[in-house]
């Protein structure tokens, strides 16, 4: 299984997200939210006609329970973030995937190098347990924050705005 | 007769208590000085490097006006080698008496020393004073309210740093018993 970094201009981001979750309805996912709400994410993948019932969020963004199903943590608190996605990992049986929604926002509330060791400690366990990872994140100026954490990823996509795709070798910033 | 017999026995006491008088001065005269030396039960053990406190009572049978006398204080091992000594002039009257003390050296080896006083007026010895202690093995420098001080403190440390353990392990217990109530609920529906 292979961990993606995708980096879009943030217009896109949620077309992105919509395009990968629903390529992968047969699989049960876990979704880290980071910069939305589980209620909204889930609203809008309905609106888009993407089956929700298979994907477990992780909501960092409301501290209040609002539904039983869905596990709140702060962003802040990276170790029980990893905590929470292993658990998942380990009790859902089959086929899976993880999306992180979106990465660099981590970085608003967490050094870099916290960052960069919770994403390799993440890939590491998904690659161990063959499941795959995207991770979404908008390009912005301070994208080269992303620069420690490009190396955990088996593949970086970045999307410019004229859409095109490059490996991550390319990126060179 | 009677009469006779008691004015022979009144005079007989006279001239006992005249004696006596006359003997007590011409001891006065001859050691006019009484020196007591007394290291209390407590100091009768101590360790090298700390203060060996006594009481000094001095008695002035003389009972001659104020007058300036000089203590030398010897502190003396068992072979009678001086180890430390010091000495201290004061005024006294009839007499005095008073708190003294002197350093024991760091080094002093363990073993029974005696303290020995001289009461030196004009030059002369007057009197003498001794009494002994003993001086033991040295205690750890830390002293014991530190090190249940540190000891405290250290426990509380320790306790507090297996309080947010213990947290942390509850937090992620919940999180992993409300996982897999999720999960369940899910594979349930």
């Amino acid at each position: 299984m292979s961990s993606t970094l995708i980096i879009t201009p943030v217009e896109k981001l949620q077309e992105k997200i919509n395009k990968t979750v629903n390529s992968m309805q047969n699989c049960t996912g876990i979704y880290v939210s980071l910069n939305k709400t589980q209620k909204s994410i889930e609203e809008t993948l309905k609106k888009n006609r993407i089956k929700t019932e298979k994907i477990f969020f992780i909501d960092c963004v409301t501290s209040e329970k609002q539904k039983e199903d869905v596990l709140h943590i702060s962003p802040r608190d990276l170790e029980k973030l990893s905590y929470a996605i292993s658990s998942f990992i380990k009790e859902i049986k089959g086929e899976k995937f993880l999306i992180i929604d979106a990465l660099s926002t981590l970085l608003i509330y967490n050094d870099e190098n916290k960052v960069a060791a919770f994403v390799k400690e993440i890939t590491d366990y998904a690659s161990e347990n063959k499941v795959r990872v995207i991770a979404f994140s908008p390009s912005t100026k301070g994208e080269e924050l992303l620069n420690k954490i490009f190396n955990f990823f088996d593949k970086v996509e970045k999307e410019e705005n004229e859409s095109k795709t490059r490996k991550k070798e390319d990126l060179i910033y | 007769m009677k009469a006779k017999q008691e004015k022979k026995k009144t005079l007989f006491i006279e001239l006992a208590i005249i004696s006596l008088i006359l003997f007590n001065l011409a001891s006065a005269q001859e050691n006019p000085f009484n020196l007591e030396v007394h290291i209390a039960d407590a100091h009768k053990g101590m360790q090298a490097g700390e203060d060996l406190l006594f009481t000094t009572k001095i008695l002035n049978l003389a009972g001659q006006q104020r007058m300036d006398i000089t203590l030398n204080y010897n502190i003396l091992d068992s072979q009678k080698n001086t180890l430390t000594s010091k000495s201290e002039t004061l005024a006294i009257e009839t007499q005095a008496s008073f708190v003294g003390n002197i350093k024991i050296p760091e080094n002093t080896p363990e073993g029974d020393y005696e303290l020995d006083v001289q009461l030196i007026v004009n030059n002369k010895e007057e009197a003498k004073g001794k009494d002994s202690f003993e001086i033991i093995k040295k205690e750890s420098k830390t002293p014991i309210k530190i090190t249940i001080t540190l000891l405290i403190i250290a426990s509380l440390i320790i306790l507090i740093f297996i309080t947010l353990i213990l947290r942390r392990l509850i937090e992620k217990l919940k999180i992993k018993l409300k996982i897999h109530e999720i999960v369940k609920k899910r594979v349930r529906n």
